[in-house]
C-alpha cells in the first residue's frame, strides 16, 4: 500500500509542511521561511492511495497484445482511437478508457472524455478583438474586419462556448456591435460620403 | 456520456497581463478559468481529491498602504511649503487618497492554495482576504459533502 501524500512544500520556500496541521483558528509558521498560514485539511489527506493494475503477459501468440507492450495481453481498447491496450496502459476516466498515447494529446483526450479538456478557443473573444483592434488602430479596416468579426461571432453560436457555459451572450454582442459597424460602411458608401472623409 | 457540469461563479476576480482568472463551483470540481484573448485554459480540482487548503497572508498590502500614505504625505508637505490653496491641494492628493481609500476598501492581500493528491494549485482570484475567506468557506462545504466529515486529528 502506497502511503498517503501528507506533506507538500510550503508555497513560499517549498519546505515541507504538515498538511494535517491545518486550522482556521490557529496560525502556523513553516519551519524554514517563518511564513504563517492557516487552512483545512480533509479526509483525502490520509486516503489510501489506490494502485495500478499490473499487466498480464500474452500466453498464445494469436491473442491480441498491447499496442505500446507487445508482450502484453490487450485489456481494453482506446475509447478514442480504438487501439487496445493492456492493463497497465488503461486509463480509465468517467467517460471510458483512454491510452497514454490519447491523454497526452488534448485534442482527442478531450473527445473520448470532455473532462481532460484543457482549454477552448472562445470566438466572441476573437471577434471582439478583432474589431476593436482594427477600429483603434487603422479604422479604414474596419471595412473588412467588421463582417468578418460579425462572421466570427455567428460562427462561434455553433462552436462550443466556453466549459462554463456562461458567455454565449457575448457572441450576440460581438455579433450586433460587427453589424453596427458594418451598417455605418454601407450607409457611408451608398451616400458616398466616404469618399469626402477618406480625402 | 457524462451530462455537462452547471457552474457557479465563485467570489473573486484576478488579473494577469493579458486577461483575467475566475473560479468557478461546479457539480463534482473547482474550476479555475485563465482568459486570454481568444482562449480560455482550464484547471480542474475535484471535490474528491482536495486534500487540504492554504491561505497565507502576504506584506504587500502593508507596503503599499505605506507607499500611499508617504505619497500624499510628500503631496502635503510640497503644498504646505509652497503655500498651495486648500482646493489645489485637495486635487493634488485626490489621485493617492483614492488608491489608499480603495486599498483599504479591499482589505488585506493573502495567497491561497488548494493541494491534491499530486498537485499544487494557486487560486489567483482569491488574493484578498475577505473574498478569499468567503470563498473557502464554500469551498470547504462543496469538499466536505464529497469526501464526508473533516478530519480531526
Amino acid at each position: 500500500m502506497a502511503v498517503a501524500y501528507q506533506h507538500q512544500g510550503c508555497p513560499k520556500c517549498g519546505h515541507k509542511v504538515p498538511l494535517d496541521l491545518l486550522r482556521w483558528e490557529t496560525e502556523h509558521r513553516c519551519n524554514a521561511c517563518r511564513t504563517s498560514f492557516i487552512g483545512e485539511s480533509f479526509p483525502a489527506l490520509m486516503r489510501q492511495q489506490e494502485r495500478g493494475q499490473r499487466a498480464e503477459s500474452v500466453a498464445d501468440p494469436s491473442e491480441a497484445s498491447c499496442f505500446f507492450h507487445q508482450g502484453n495481453r490487450a485489456a481494453n481498447s482506446c475509447s478514442a482511437c480504438g487501439r487496445f491496450v493492456c492493463a497497465l496502459c488503461s486509463l480509465d476516466l468517467p467517460t471510458g478508457v483512454v491510452c497514454p498515447s490519447c491523454f497526452n494529446d488534448g485534442g482527442l483526450a478531450a473527445k473520448a472524455a470532455p473532462v481532460l479538456e484543457k482549454s477552448r478557443r472562445i470566438w466572441s473573444s476573437i471577434a471582439m478583438w478583432v474589431l476593436v483592434a482594427s477600429g483603434i488602430f487603422f479604422w479604414p479596416s474596419t471595412l473588412i474586419t467588421a463582417p468578418v468579426a460579425g462572421g466570427m461571432a455567428l460562427y462561434g453560436l455553433c462552436r462550443p462556448g466556453s466549459l462554463t457555459g456562461h458567455g454565449r451572450w457575448k457572441n450576440y454582442v460581438a455579433f450586433l456591435l460587427a453589424m453596427a459597424v458594418t451598417a455605418v460602411w454601407v450607409w457611408a458608401i451608398i451616400t458616398a460620403d466616404i469618399w469626402t472623409w477618406l480625402k | 456520456m457524462n451530462a455537462p457540469q452547471r457552474y457557479k461563479r465563485a467570489p473573486g476576480y484576478g488579473r494577469h497581463a493579458m486577461g483575467h482568472v475566475r473560479l468557478w463551483f461546479g457539480d463534482s470540481d473547482l474550476l479555475q478559468v485563465t482568459a486570454v484573448p481568444g482562449r480560455e485554459s482550464y484547471e480542474r480540482m475535484p471535490y474528491s481529491n482536495i486534500q487540504a487548503v492554504l491561505l497565507t497572508p502576504t506584506k504587500t498590502w502593508h507596503w503599499r498602504l505605506v507607499i500611499w500614505l508617504v505619497l500624499c504625505a510628500i503631496i502635503s508637505l510640497i503644498c504646505l511649503a509652497n503655500s498651495v490653496g486648500i482646493y489645489e491641494m485637495m486635487f493634488f492628493l485626490l489621485l493617492p487618497l483614492l488608491l489608499l481609500v480603495i486599498e483599504l476598501t479591499r482589505g488585506p492581500i493573502c495567497e491561497c492554495y488548494v493541494f491534491t493528491g499530486v498537485e499544487r494549485y494557486r487560486l489567483y482570484p482569491w488574493s484578498r482576504k475577505r473574498v478569499a475567506m468567503r470563498g473557502l468557506r464554500q469551498l470547504s462545504e462543496r469538499v466536505r459533502a464529497a469526501q464526508g466529515a473533516t478530519v480531526s486529528l
